[in-house]
């Protein structure tokens, strides 16, 4: 029953493959992904319990190198036409190579969130920023 | 008729001989490991999916591998998402400069809290502690020795979702005991290990040599 179609879509993914002369590369590229110069990991976790989020962020630097950071975290809902828009926001500083924060949201109303967390990662001077979703 | 009766008698007769002659499953209560009813929820969980029909033989198996590579080298072309592979518990979404880790949590068996501490028990001696931090989620403790740093952390599986530094390293997978692991080796000359060990995923990374590093991943035993 399945087999006419499957095998058309095989043959319409192989054809696509040889004429875009495909060489398959497991790394993408994004054009505005930080360089991780200072950061080796760094998480980002909502949880939602009745009406309270806890949101949970965490950053690894390199002992050694890494000197401060700064996490921003925004608790953001979803709109009827599809946007986040920030319901909260919290920032902390951290004067470590690496730490995490957790605050907590109580009374929320109904409705589709996410924690996005903004981590600015210093090695004295220099410093870059990542973005983290977590939903 | 005499046909009929036969049969009869020679049911009566063999059935209750049978039954006594079969052990009472009430009497056999036989506790299976965690491995075996984790195996089995695994299972139980699969066979629920809706499309388990799709993927329930080997052959079906290989020609839906197939059929997501072509598809995941025809998209990956035209789209910056991520090539999405499977190593050892974890989905990994490889980037040009990091990595997305995450745990795939299916049996759902395992602890959502940090109940049990495991650490490293392989022998510290001249290594302080430089960092130390237990949440219910997370269980990080950081060792240095001159120039020497390990990174330790314990996460719960159904939070594990990390973004990591791989630029320029080539993601594997390794054993570190019964344990498939993630291994890499990032650009601060620093070796990552990564593995679920059946209640818990835990993290180290370290600029030790690669050998030591196994050995210290082999020594991660409860301790609380």
């Amino acid at each position: 029953m399945f087999k006419k179609p499957i095998s058309l879509l095989c043959a319409i993914l192989l054809s696509t493959s040889f004429v875009a002369g495909s060489n398959v590369s497991a790394a993408v590229v994004l054009p505005d992904a930080p360089a991780y110069s200072y950061t080796s990991s760094c998480s980002s976790q909502l949880t939602i319990t009745g009406s309270t989020a806890e949101c949970y962020s965490c950053v690894t630097g390199y002992y050694g190198s890494t000197t401060k950071i700064v996490i921003k975290q925004m608790l953001q809902k979803k709109t009827s036409s599809g946007n986040w828009e920030d319901v909260c926001s919290w920032n902390s500083t951290i004067n470590n190579f690496m730490g995490s924060v957790t605050n907590y949201k109580y009374s929320l109303s109904s409705g589709t969130y996410r924690l996005k967390s903004v981590f600015t990662v210093y090695a004295g001077s220099n410093y870059e920023t990542i973005t983290k979703y977590g939903y | 008729m005499a046909n009929d009766i036969f049969k009869k008698a020679l049911y009566d007769a063999l059935i209750p001989e049978f039954s006594d002659m079969l052990p009472h499953a009430d009497e056999n209560e036989y506790v299976f490991s965690h491995k075996f009813e984790s195996n089995m929820q695994k299972l139980i969980k699969r066979r629920n999916k809706p499309y388990y029909r799709i993927i329930n033989t080997v052959g079906k198996r290989i020609a839906c591998i197939a059929v997501i590579i072509l598809v995941a080298s025809s998209v990956t072309i035209f789209s910056v998402e991520a090539f999405r592979n499977a190593v050892a518990d974890f989905f990994v979404n490889i980037y040009e400069k990091f990595s997305t880790i995450q745990s795939s949590d299916e049996t759902g068996v395992s602890p959502l809290t940090i109940e049990n501490l495991y650490d490293i028990t392989w022998d510290l001696d001249g290594y302080e502690v430089v960092y130390e931090e237990r949440t219910i989620y997370n269980f990080f403790k950081t060792y240095v020795n001159k120039d020497i740093v390990i990174n330790y952390a314990q996460y719960t599986k159904a939070k594990f979702n990390i973004d990591t530094n791989t630029e320029n390293a080539e993601i594997s997978s390794i054993n570190i005991g019964q344990y498939d692991a993630i291994y890499f080796y990032d650009n601060h000359n620093y070796h990552h290990l990564i593995w679920y060990n059946e209640d818990y995923v835990i993290e180290i990374m370290s600029n030790i040599n690669k050998n030591t590093l196994i050995e210290i991943a082999n020594s991660v035993k409860k301790v609380e």
